[in-house]
């Protein structure tokens, strides 16, 4: 059971990594050091997701033939505030692509006065210099709200961030982008993205007739992206605003270009008869030269 | 009901003698060895280039993704088109009660039996993974034409080498009671087959029923096969190919390369063996030469339908197909083919001139070279146009030429045919013997058809 | 337990492509790569698309391994999918990095191009332009109607794929196919031992055989991935865009738009629509492009023809 649950949040995961773009802070170096050891430059991103899930995501590149490539399998620690080993929230090995993600466990994070300073460091590696790059972001309270009244089906966003005090207020002026979670990507729901007003809020009317799964479900991800303060705000629900999927397994079952097991009756019919038609007379005529050497054995003249 | 006990060939005992010295199998003579060994060379070496082949696979050939089927696909349709004279001279001459067609029957049923096995061969030289053909039945998809293919060639070679043997069987056993001196494989070989024909009556109306029943099963089949071949172009959106005309074209062109392959092997046997004039005779040359007309009539009727129509529309790739073959770097092959190979042999026998032996043997090699090119025009050049521009492609490419390897293993495969043709000519009779003589027989009736 | 959890995870992956999804972020969980199951005690908590909080043990985070589809398996198609692809010609100028790409990934080679980029003039006085062109996987595939084998079928989601355990070498589906989509293996293919020995899925292609056909697959073990065909993203200028017609949306890696929109605006057609095999690649005209027609080497003195 939990397994299945991991796997899906996996899946949240994974099409965060298909964005493009991120919010994010670079560290470059591009000379080779004295140590002989290759430079690297860091990109960190942090993700926050339904408010809860913490994402930090370090892409690790470093320059061969003049470009900039992505370093496999090289090991990513990721502190809290500072490169120290009481602050470690977890190593990570970069993928083929230089992406070490790391979901912040649950319980790692020392209290802080709203605002996070998280760091990604290569250290102590046998080819690569060590390199290390930080993002500071604050805390928020990003919220999706969907309702559905007389056929008008609403998206409500609001945003909210700790003031100076610590108390929540509202945040105007940011801009949210509003998608549908597609396989390869996330569908914007308008050619713009909508900006929060002195409620921090936004609503949008959700279009009919985007395409949901067989029982109409589908997610719709609300988005800050690249915030400055902020880093990357994601929340998303799952709901069946969604024209359901209809799949018909019997539509184009039995044509010239299915399977041998489902060919079409016609031809089964057909065919079976011509064969059973002509070499029933083919095995007659076998039968009767038989007989032939019958009669020969019979009487002899 | 036949009362007559035909076992000892009743009459005339010098006939019976005679005609059986005639007509008995013989030992290959000087021309014969050299024949034999020529044609065991061309096989050979064809056999050689094949087993390369199979080594390093097709890219030993000049086809490539473009050109992607070549000779080894037209000569495919040469041995299916051949094979149709088995039908045109056993059953259709047959029923239509053309008496004269007797010493043609066997010629016939060699060259179909001999050039089927030869299809069925070269479709698996064809193959990229030969030593995959067992898929072609444990996985077959009716849908596929060459499921239907298989199906027809499996059919029509199990109906061509009844209908050849049935006749035999008398034969068998006149020369299992009569050949003497010969070896002994070959006496009980002549026993096991002869089933132990005794010309009891029963036996005889079996015989002839069972000659008859396959006389007609064969025809359908043989127009199944080769338009089932011709749907293996037909069949896909290729210009030149998509054509709703081709069935009938293949048959035509068929029976009329089948009918000139019987009268190249026709003048072959009667000038090689001694007296076979008496049996084929001028008058069998000027009966095969009309029918021949006939049939090449029929054929430049389908292939006027097949250039005329999309010509006089010249629609898009089809135009530039058409004028390749026309005008283009195909037309040279083109027109030598449809004038020596069909026009030609058209108007040379209308004349009674035309008709005699040797004239119309070189007609009939020119009628059956035509035809082997014939289907060379109709494969290759349809290739060499595909739909999209063959960019970036090497020269060799665009310009299918078959390797020298390629063409041996083409020769080998008609040299194979006609090494079959061969050995069962020295092991049995060309022309049926017990026939021959029951016809020469002045009181002979013929058997009535039941 | 181990076995059955490998198995679970390998019908995870088989069933479906939102799950098999992550398959591509999983290896950056590397770090937590272990050889058996064995709870740590620790757990972490992850977000379910349903918006749950699930904890689970760090002991599950291991990479999933590297699902080997077989040809068996690989006729099944992606449940509840129809891939379909758009290619904007506009924005096409020849940079063959989808082509580059291909050839790669499939270790296919130049003369086993499943990629093509041609030159095509729809009339004498119209200015030609770029098409990348590759098997279509048409809905109704001339090619597969004809194989005599099985070797080449239809899958579900609209996939057309190969599988060269089966296939005979008749060719018969090169010659069915009106876009000279396949390609053939004349002789031994060029590969390297690694490729060579590389475990054949019919979703890759890899490794290639001699006396078999193949053709562009639409990349089917990295879309099982949750990532578009090599193609795809490859391309610097958007040309391709790759998605699932059930959810009327594509993607070219920079945007993601709504298929029936795409195709209703900028005028989508299909290549040789007349032959009614209904591709599932359609076409964006060559209107509005971004830069003039240049010639490569290769057109330089060579015409061209739509």
């Amino acid at each position: 059971m939990k397994k299945t649950k991991f796997l899906n949040s996996l899946l949240v995961l994974g099409s965060l990594l298909f964005l493009p773009e991120l919010a994010h802070a670079q560290s470059d170096s591009t000379e080779m050091a004295d140590s002989g050891k290759a430079e690297t430059s860091i990109e960190v991103v942090y993700t926050e997701i339904n408010n809860n899930s913490k994402i930090l995501t370090a892409t690790v590149k470093t320059k061969i033939d003049d470009a900039y490539q992505g370093v496999k399998d090289i090991a990513v620690n990721f502190y809290q505030n500072e490169v120290d080993p009481a602050y470690l929230l977890g190593t990570v090995a970069s993928n083929e692509k230089g992406l070490a993600v790391l979901v912040i466990p649950d319980g790692k994070l020392a209290p802080t006065a709203f605002e996070n300073t998280f760091v990604a460091a290569v250290e102590n590696n046998d080819k690569f210099e060590d390199n290390q790059e930080e993002i500071t972001v604050s805390e928020a309270d990003f919220t999706m709200t969907l309702s559905e009244e007389d056929s008008t089906r609403q998206v409500v966003i609001s945003l909210q961030a700790p003031d100076a005090e610590g108390v929540m207020t509202p945040v105007a002026e940011t801009e949210i982008h509003l998608y549908v979670q597609r396989l390869f990507g996330l569908l914007p729901l308008s050619d713009d993205p909508e900006t929060t007003d002195e409620n921090g809020e936004v609503t949008v009317e959700f279009p009919a007739g985007i395409p949901g799964d067989t029982a109409g479900n589908l997610i719709i991800v609300a988005k800050v992206e690249e915030h400055e303060q902020f880093g990357n705000l994601t929340f998303q629900r799952k709901i069946n605003w969604g024209v359901p999927l209809v799949i018909d397994p019997n539509k184009d079952k039995r044509q010239l270009w299915s399977s041998r097991a489902n060919a079409p009756i016609y031809l089964i019919v057909f065919i079976n008869t011509m064969l059973i038609g002509i070499w029933g007379v083919i095995a007659y005529i076998i039968y009767q030269v038989f007989q032939i050497k019958k009669l020969g054995r019979q009487k002899t003249p | 009901m036949k009362t007559k006990k035909s076992v000892t060939l009743a009459g005339d005992a010098d006939r019976v003698e005679t005609i059986s010295r005639d007509l008995m199998p013989k030992p290959f003579g000087w021309s014969g060895k050299i024949w034999v060994g020529v044609l065991s060379i061309i096989f050979l070496l064809g056999l050689f280039f094949y087993v390369q082949q199979v080594w390093y696979g097709l890219g030993i050939t000049a086809m490539r993704d473009y050109s992607t089927w070549g000779i080894y696909i037209s000569n495919f349709v040469f041995f299916v088109a051949i094979s149709l004279v088995g039908s045109l001279i056993s059953a259709i001459l047959k029923l239509s009660g053309a008496k004269w067609r007797t010493p043609l029957t066997r010629i016939s049923e060699m060259i179909a039996v001999a050039s089927i096995i030869f299809a069925a061969i070269v479709i698996i030289v064809d193959m990229g993974r030969p030593d995959r053909f067992l898929n072609v039945i444990l996985h077959a998809r009716i849908q596929s034409p060459i499921t239907w293919d298989v199906i027809v060639i499996t059919t029509y070679l199990v109906i061509s080498l009844l209908l050849f043997y049935l006749p035999l069987i008398p034969d068998l056993a006149f020369m299992r009671d009569r050949m003497k001196g010969i070896p002994a494989w070959q006496q009980k070989m002549y026993k096991i087959l002869a089933l132990g024909w005794k010309s009891d009556p029963g036996q005889e109306k079996i015989l002839r029923r069972s000659e008859q029943i396959l006389a007609i099963l064969i025809i359908p089949v043989a127009f199944g096969i080769h338009t089932v071949t011709s749907w293996l172009f037909a069949t896909t959106l290729r210009p030149g190919w998509d054509s709703s005309n081709f069935g009938p074209y293949f048959v035509s062109g068929a029976f009329m390369v089948g009918a000139g392959g019987v009268i190249a092997a026709m003048y072959i046997f009667r000038t090689h063996y001694t007296n076979w004039e008496k049996y084929l005779t001028d008058k069998h040359f000027d009966y095969m030469g009309r029918l021949l007309v006939l049939l090449s009539l029929v054929y430049l009727y389908f292939n006027i339908n097949e250039y005329f129509v999309p010509a006089y529309k010249m629609k898009g790739q089809e135009a530039e197909h058409l004028n390749a073959l026309f005008f283009g770097n195909y037309a040279p092959l083109f027109w030598s083919v449809q004038i020596f190979g069909m026009v030609l042999p058209i108007v040379l026998l209308l004349f009674p001139k035309g008709r005699k032996p040797l004239p119309i043997f070189l007609i009939s090699i020119l009628v059956i070279v035509g035809a082997w090119f014939k289907r060379f025009l109709i494969v290759i050049p349809t290739l060499s146009h595909p739909y999209i521009p063959m960019d970036r492609v090497p020269e060799s490419w665009q310009h299918y030429i078959p390797t020298f390897k390629e063409w041996s293993i083409t020769a080998g495969t008609l040299a194979g045919a006609l090494l079959i043709v061969t050995l069962m000519a020295r092991l049995l009779p060309a022309i049926p013997v017990v026939e021959t003589i029951e016809e020469a027989d002045p009181n002979h009736k013929a058997p009535e058809t039941d | 337990m181990t076995s059955t959890n490998q198995n679970n995870r390998r019908d995870f992956l088989k069933k479906g492509l939102g799950i098999a999804a992550v398959a591509g972020s999983v290896t950056a969980l590397r770090a937590f790569q272990q050889d058996s199951v064995e709870l740590t005690g620790e757990t972490v908590q992850l977000l379910s698309p349903q918006g749950e909080i699930v904890e689970i043990d760090k002991a599950y985070l291991k990479p999933i391994p590297e699902v080997h589809i077989s040809p068996d398996e690989a006729r099944e198609g992606i449940p509840g999918r129809r891939f379909v692809m758009v290619i904007d010609l506009a924005q096409c100028k020849n940079l063959r990095k989808c082509h580059d790409a291909c050839e790669k990934m499939h270790h296919c080679g130049p003369d086993n191009e499943f990629l093509k980029v041609l030159k095509m003039q729809a009339t004498e006085l119209a200015t030609p332009f770029w098409q990348p062109t590759m098997c279509f996987h048409c809905d109704e595939p001339p090619c597969v109607k004809v194989c005599p084998v099985d070797a080449t079928y239809k899958r579900s989601d609209g996939i057309v794929l190969i599988d060269t355990n089966r296939c005979i070498g008749c060719r018969f589906c090169m010659v069915a196919c009106p876009y000279s989509a396949r390609t053939f293996d004349w002789s031994e293919p060029q590969l390297s031992e690694e490729v060579k020995h590389q475990h054949y899925s019919p979703e890759t292609s890899v490794p290639a055989k001699k006396g078999t056909v193949s053709k562009c697959d639409f990349c089917p073990d990295v879309v099982r991935k949750g990532e578009m065909p090599h193609c795809v993203t490859a391309c610097p200028n958007g040309v391709f865009y790759f998605g699932d017609e059930n959810e009327d949306a594509v993607s070219n890696g920079a945007e993601t738009v709504r298929l029936s929109e795409l195709l209703r605006d900028r005028g989508g057609y299909r290549f040789m629509e007349d032959m009614g095999t209904k591709p599932r690649v359609y076409y964006l005209p060559p209107v509005n492009r971004a830069f003039p027609f240049e010639d490569d080497e290769f057109t330089k003195n060579k015409g061209s023809k739509s």
